[in-house]
């Protein structure tokens, strides 16, 4: 019987080779165009994902960290006191090095799997699928890495010292940044960031393909990218340039408020999109929630700037409209899905967009009768009537930045307006009530020049990455 | 009726003998077996020693008891038979069992902890068993996980150790190993006694699992003599243990916020402190609302035990079937119910062979609250944090409750009972059942005198289900609710099925004075766990809520994931005239769960003793006895990973790839990154024990010195975030922790008279820990949300706070100091100035418990303490309620007001017009959790005979119980008995190191009934 035993027994030694059921290697993968197409899906879907897994609160898109930070750090909207006071923290510019406030674990996961399928690429044929997959994985690269850049670090236009100050680290396969889990990689400076950015996205245009369905780059999408990404730099030709290559026109005034509920994506070039049911990421649900008919409004447009838009502008009902608390009315947040729990595509890149990243940069180019132009062509299809015309100068100016400021109002930019043009960030004196009253702001500036323009590195990164330097101030 | 029932059965009983037994003292002796010799008459004498039996003249009457020469007298012509029994030396050795087998006190080399059933019979009314152990065993901690009702606790043997799943050791039950959080699936009545190995003498038979210590539960099995039946029925309440500070009443509040407002503090501009005058105060005063009244409430417990026993000469037989309800604190949440029942047999089925079933099933139900979450969702959050004119039903201008349609009053939902957690708890349930079977057999043979062998299966299965609904018109639902589908329901759960198949082959044999005894292991371990996941919205009703009618199939998920563990052992023990006695063993562990490269491990040990009271020189001396004994050894580890095993936690070595999707489309992503270096986790444990009893056995005691030292720790290994794992962790063998110890138990039988005996005891640990070694010096820092409040640093103890240092106030301005990280005073919070706090941990220095038992004749009262001192808690809890302005739309404490007000305020709080600067996570909040707990109070009493024997019963105890009822903690506002902080840690992610408002410990009071028939 302990010899019948003995020998039952030994062959349960074979029984310790045991396999996932749900899951492959990373090595034994990525062999087929279907495969990597799968990968750069991945990427795509971390922009939304919101698998909270460890306790780490930080969303890319998905939430508070892209769709909401550009415009609380910002002059766009106040903090409504009868709210859930969520992200007050960051309304009044206390963040630390504690409040895991960016989406730096999200960044880099995205830039982790472009440069597996960078690694792997040559398990391909030579081919346009291959160039296209090529291509989107450079794309998300150097898009994760800008997103990093322009939140973490100094903006090149900012200071005239911004490129020699730390960016991030640029991690490329091809440098051999890649493949050990124990790195511990050094901030690169902020010009080799640009310059990294620029050179992924060039290689990109070079062999992405024009059209590639809902929510992935194409070419359209890394052009109007390049024209963000050289307003940034200063590199006011050249986003011209980039721009003009763009062939996506522009949204209609009849379509301008469907974009916005999902219903049209005239004029949109690239979306982070989701299944409503399926995926349900609440973008939108920092700015309010609605229940029982009450609209539970945490942040409302700003008195000054909701003032300051014209009742002919298609845009001003699409930025708010009011919202009642019990009680209390508030013109609060319309744009991100009030009416849907928040749950909408994000718009990454819109052609109004690359309209006024050229107006911008021809009037830096001191090409004053081309910018206003541009502009107008953008005011045409926003006023129903008495658009404004006909500004110069500094006039002109304020009216690319306020159409800039009223366009984009929502879309990951306001913060970062001001951050690279070198701005301070003054909030009005109004409340957080609709008509202006009510409790204002109880930080009111942020001057240009702050350390805290450029917000903190997780505590963990300079915990456990001994190369890593902390923002000044932190 | 039951009264002339009795006096029938007196009447009908013509042949029947009687009498008192005692013990060797004169001691009335209870629990006594009697039995009519080559009959299956029998009995068993009462608490008084007293017993009756049908016998006629010339039966032969057979007395036994575990500890005593049985007698056997024959039965003349008197009725009354009084029997004196005598010491058996031999017999009263306490049999100890230990891994693969069992041994005598005197042949152990290795400091095993027993808890037996006598001492669980105080502590019926508790529902778990690790509740039991507490302060029973020196150098066992536990800690209640939180409060909630048929929750485990956390028990750590000496020390932490590792850094997985909170030190729990491994349980075996039956010779099964049972997962930890099953635990408390079985009935507390029915085990017989509970071994702790706590060194590596008898731990390391258990290899890869033992590292953080062995406990092993026997229950019980029916013993030779007539049917024995314990009823026991026990009813109570339990209620919070109130906190040591005070939260502002309606008009304390009102008075803070208007203080804030003169002050300009924003937010306080707009509430009602600042804004309601005259009638409209007026109106709030009178409809203030006190929260924990609203919200919570006394709890009630009840649990109804049987059993049954007995056996023949070849059959043994043990049944029971328990019930146990416990409402919990919370109102309007369904309660926690446990059935049980178990059926224990064995059967010498020849000579040779001995065959058994051990079978026991459970089922529980519960409705879980939303208790690990820090906001409004959780009914512990809410009464601190709802002010007390936030009522929770909406009022009208009267003040009188405004009514719905169907005449309900209605929930409020304002500010910051934006969530109102009253109707949560009824929209929202999360409803969980368990089944749980843990069943073995075996096969015993003797081939020979010297050759055995037993064999057996064991299969433990632990089936779980959980219903989530969010019913359509819920609050929450509105929240989240998916456009044109209302409602939401997730079916979930899992099957955890574990079989252990084992094989020993035993070999004994004396020499002359010595004894040999060897034995061969070979066990085959496999766990298989299913899970599944089930999400669907819209309802097309609101009458049902089950998954299946919902129009819009979400989520859906299942994974399956084996485990094996194959091992070979050989334990060897050599003893020369239970004088000198050598062991040792060596098992070879071969686990699935590393790389084909390190996929082995050996571990083994070597123990020595001396029992110097059967030295020559000492016997019939002072000491019954004396033994010195000396053991070295190696353990592993090798759980590691989430608490639920998945396809992805429980690779590591490998890297696996997520398939997801997004948009509807898949997609696949890195789940993470990986470590094929991965291997097992050693721990070496040194101990050197003294045992010793002296006058007559009535002072017992122990001392250990143990120093256990865990090389090639397996832990999470913080990742730099650029590589882009999930949570910029891998597992991996990231240093050395030692935990240096010394332990003391005494007990002392103090008087011991015919009618009153009292036996005082207590065990304590003395406890130091400190990390020797980590991978290239470098600190590991530990909690979520890269929070990092916690740090390993070589020379620090484990898990030490790694927090900013706060500096009081500045008491010319207000303002809130700190020191940066170079000590100097700033009044700017820097996250880059938290040090690493030395001594300061979540880790006691001294823990402890101590009791005592008296009685006089029937009467007995027992009390038991705990105690713990030296760790420190971060209360996140007292955070919360001192804000310094921040929280003034909250509720908050009442000494929140004695903030900074002029130049030259000292010991005050900050001016909460810095309240930003001031409300951050620093030492501030870190408390000494220090405290002493009357853990357990007794009073019981037993019916005497002379009573009792007119009823057809053998015996009745009824008592009244109280736990919890006292603590001493002269530190910490609020209860320093702290498991879980929260599952929303804010970067506290060790058991025991944060106090954030999870479900209380509460106080127990309950009354028992006890009867034998």
């Amino acid at each position: 019987m302990t010899i019948l035993a003995m020998a039952t027994m030994v062959s349960c030694e074979d029984e310790l080779n045991q396999a996932p059921e749900n899951s492959l290697t990373t090595d034994n993968f990525f062999n087929t165009v279907a495969d990597f197409r799968l990968g750069l899906d991945g990427m795509y879907a971390q922009l939304l994902t919101d698998d909270d897994v460890a306790g780490i609160g930080d969303t890319y898109y998905g939430a508070v960290s892209l769709s909401g930070l550009p415009d609380i750090l910002s002059d766009n909207v106040i903090l409504v006191q009868s709210g859930r006071q969520s992200n007050r923290n960051n309304f009044e510019f206390n963040y630390t090095a504690l409040n895991n406030i960016g989406p730096f674990n999200e960044a880099y996961e995205i830039i982790n799997l472009s440069n597996i399928i960078v690694e792997r690429i040559d398990n391909l044929q030579a081919g346009a699928d291959r160039d296209d997959i090529l291509g989107q994985a450079l794309a998300m690269r150097a898009f994760a890495h800008f997103d990093m850049a322009r939140l973490y670090a100094q903006i090149p236009t900012q200071d005239p010292g911004a490129n020699g100050t730390l960016g991030v680290p640029y991690l490329k396969f091809e440098d051999g940044d890649t493949g050990d889990p124990f790195a511990t990689p050094t901030r690169d400076t902020v010009g080799e960031n640009y310059d990294d950015i620029v050179a992924d996205l060039l290689q990109a245009r070079g062999l992405i393909a024009e059209d590639n369905g809902s929510g992935r780059f194409n070419r359209n999408a890394v052009n109007a990218f390049l024209s963000r990404v050289y307003l940034y730099m200063g590199q006011w030709q050249n986003s011209i340039d980039a721009g003009n290559l763009v062939t996506t026109s522009l949204a209609s005034i009849d379509n301008y408020p469907a974009v916005f509920t999902d219903e049209s994506t005239d004029g949109v070039i690239m979306l982070a999109d989701q299944d409503p049911a399926l995926d349900n990421v609440t973008v939108g649900v920092l700015w309010s929630q609605t229940a029982s008919g009450n609209v539970i409004s945490e942040y409302a447009l700003d008195f000054e700037f909701f003032s300051a838009i014209s009742d002919d502008d298609v845009r001003k009902g699409v930025l708010s409209v009011i919202g009642t608390n019990n009680d209390e009315m508030h013109n609060a947040i319309n744009k991100v899905g009030i009416d849907r729990n928040g749950v909408v595509d994000v718009k990454l890149f819109r052609t109004a967009e690359v309209f006024l990243n050229r107006a911008e940069a021809q009037f830096e180019l001191n090409n004053e009768p081309a910018a206003l132009a541009t502009l107008n062509q953008l005011r045409a299809v926003r006023y129903s009537a008495n658009a404004p015309d006909g500004e110069t100068g500094a006039a002109l100016e304020t009216a690319i930045q306020f159409e800039r400021r009223v366009e984009l109002a929502f879309e990951s930019h306001r913060f970062f307006d001001i951050k690279r043009r070198g701005e301070s960030i003054q909030r009005s004196n109004f409340g957080d009530l609709s008509d202006g009253t009510g409790t204002p702001a109880s930080v009111s500036s942020l001057p240009a020049g702050d350390f805290r323009f450029q917000i903190p590195f997780p505590i963990a990164e300079i915990n456990n990455n001994p190369n890593f330097m902390q923002n000044p101030g932190y | 009726m039951l009264f002339l029932m009795g006096i029938f059965f007196s009447f009908a009983q013509q042949n029947s003998v009687s009498g008192t037994i005692t013990d060797f003292e004169n001691l009335p002796l209870p629990g006594v077996n009697i039995l009519v010799k080559g009959t299956t008459t029998g009995t068993q004498s009462d608490f008084d020693g007293n017993y009756v039996i049908a016998a006629n003249e010339g039966d032969i009457l057979v007395f036994s008891y575990l500890g005593q020469k049985t007698v056997e007298i024959t039965v003349g012509n008197s009725n009354t038979i009084d029997v004196r029994m005598e010491e058996d030396a031999e017999a009263l050795e306490e049999v100890v069992v230990i891994g693969y087998g069992t041994k005598t006190r005197d042949e152990l080399t290795s400091a095993v902890s027993t808890v037996q059933a006598e001492d669980i019979a105080s502590f019926v009314a508790t529902t778990s068993i690790d509740n039991i152990l507490q302060g029973q065993a020196a150098g066992v901690q536990v800690t209640a996980a939180n409060g909630r009702p048929g929750n485990t606790g956390f028990v750590r043997v000496r020390g932490v150790g590792t850094f997985n799943q909170n030190s729990t050791p491994l349980y075996v039950v039956d010779g099964v190993p049972v997962d930890p959080t099953n635990v408390n699936q079985i009935n507390p009545n029915d085990i017989q006694n509970v071994s702790i190995l706590k060194d590596a003498a008898t731990a390391s038979r258990y290899g890869s699992r033992a590292a953080n210590g062995v406990v092993l539960i026997t229950t019980k099995q029916g013993r030779k003599g007539d049917a024995q039946v314990t009823l026991t029925q026990t009813v109570g309440f339990t209620q919070r243990i109130q906190d040591n500070f005070d939260i502002f009443d309606i008009e304390g509040k009102l008075e803070y916020e208007r203080q804030l407002a003169e002050l300009g503090v924003a937010p306080a501009l707009t509430l009602p402190g600042a804004t309601a005058t005259g009638e409209d105060r007026q109106f709030l005063i009178d409809n203030a609302v006190d929260h924990e009244e609203e919200l919570l409430r006394k709890g009630f417990i009840q649990t109804t035990n049987l059993s049954l026993s007995g056996g023949t000469e070849k059959l043994s037989y043990f049944f029971s079937a328990g019930y146990s309800e416990d409402t919990g604190i919370v109102q309007r949440a369904q309660p926690f119910r446990r059935y049980t029942a178990r059926l224990n047999t064995t059967y010498q089925a020849k000579d040779w062979l001995t065959i058994g079933v051990n079978a026991n099933f459970a089922r529980s139900s519960e409705q879980r609250l939303r208790e690990g979450r820090n906001n409004v969702q959780n009914p512990f959050v809410a009464p601190y944090q709802y002010n007390p004119y936030n009522t929770i039903f909406v009022l009208d201008d009267n003040g009188d409750f405004l009514l719905d349609e169907e005449g309900d009053r209605i929930f409020s939902q304002s500010f910051p009972l934006a969530f109102n957690v009253a109707e949560a708890i009824i929209n929202n349930l999360d409803l969980r059942t368990n089944l749980q079977s843990i069943a073995t057999g075996y096969a015993d043979i003797k081939f020979s005198e010297n050759f055995s062998n037993k064999f057996q299966i064991g299969i433990s299965n632990d089936r779980f289900n959980r219903q989530d609904i969010i019913r359509p018109f819920s609050r929450l639902d509105a929240f989240i609710r998916t456009p044109g589908a209302p409602g939401q329901s997730t079916r979930n759960g899992s099957n955890d099925f574990e079989y252990n198949v084992s094989n020993v082959f035993a070999f004994d044999k004396s020499f002359g004075k010595s004894k040999v005894n060897a034995s061969l292991l070979f066990e085959y371990n496999e766990n298989v766990l299913d899970l599944f996941s089930l999400t669907g919205e819209g309802f097309p009703t609101d009458q049902l809520d089950v998954i299946s009618i919902t129009s819009l199939p979400t989520d859906t998920s299942s994974d399956r994931v084996r485990n094996t563990l194959f091992s070979q052992g050989l334990f060897a023990d050599y003893n020369y005239d239970d004088r000198y006695i050598v062991s040792a063993s060596v098992r070879r562990d071969g686990s699935s769960r590393f790389g084909p490269s390190n996929r082995f491990g050996y571990f083994g040990s070597g123990a020595v003793a001396w029992n110097i009271h059967n030295e020559d020189f000492l016997k019939d001396g002072f000491f019954d006895a004396l033994k010195l004994r000396a053991s070295y050894g190696t353990s592993g580890n090798q759980n590691f990973g989430g608490i639920v095993a998945n396809s992805f936690n429980s690779f590591t070595f490998l890297e696996l790839l997520d398939f997801g999707a997004g948009n509807g489309r898949s997609n696949v992503s890195p789940a993470g990154a990986a470590n094929p270096e991965i291997k097992w986790e050693a721990q070496e444990v040194l101990d050197i024990g003294l045992e010793y009893a002296f006058w007559k056995n009535r002072v017992r005691g122990v001392v250990d010195y143990f120093q256990r030292t865990s090389n090639d720790l397996l832990s999470p290994f913080n990742l730099s975030g650029t590589v882009g794992d999930e949570n910029n962790q891998v597992t991996a063998n990231i240093g050395e922790v030692r935990n240096t110890g010394l332990e003391f138990e005494l007990s002392v039988d103090a008087v011991q008279t015919q009618n009153v005996r009292w036996t005082l005891g207590g065990n304590i640990l003395f406890i130091d820990n400190e990390v020797i070694e980590l991978v290239n010096g470098i600190d590991q820092f530990r909690g979520s949300g890269g929070t990092n409040r916690l740090a390993l640093r070589e020379g620090e103890e484990v898990n030490s706070y790694n927090l900013v240092r706060y500096a009081g106030v500045n008491s010319q301005t207000g303002a809130p100091q700190y020191f940066d990280a170079e000590g100097n005073i700033t009044e700017t919070f820097r996250a880059s100035d938290a040090v690493v706090l030395s001594g300061k941990s979540p880790n006691a220095n001294i823990e402890g418990g101590f009791f005592s038992n008296f009685s006089y004749k029937g009467f007995s009262l027992g009390t038991n303490f705990s105690f713990r001192f030296g760790n420190y808690i971060y209360n996140s809890a007292a955070q919360a309620l001192l804000q310094d302005g921040n929280g003034v739309n909250q509720q908050q404490r009442t000494d929140a007001l004695n903030f900074w007000r002029n130049p030259g305020d000292t010991n005050v709080l900050p001016s909460p017009l810095f309240r930003n600067e001031a409300n951050q996570i620093s030492d501030r909040f870190l408390q000494k959790g220090d405290f002493i707990r009357l853990r357990n109070l007794t009073l019981g009493y037993s019916l005497p005979a002379t009573f009792v024997d007119k009823l057809p019963i053998q015996g009745l105890r009824v008592f009244v119980q109280g736990q919890n009822l006292w603590t001493f903690r002269p530190h910490f506002d609020g209860d320093p008995e702290i498991g879980n902080g929260s599952t929303e840690q804010g970067g506290f992610q060790t058991s025991g190191s944060q106090s954030l408002f999870n479900y209380p410990n509460v106080q127990t009071y309950s009354f028992g009934i006890e009867v034998n028939f």
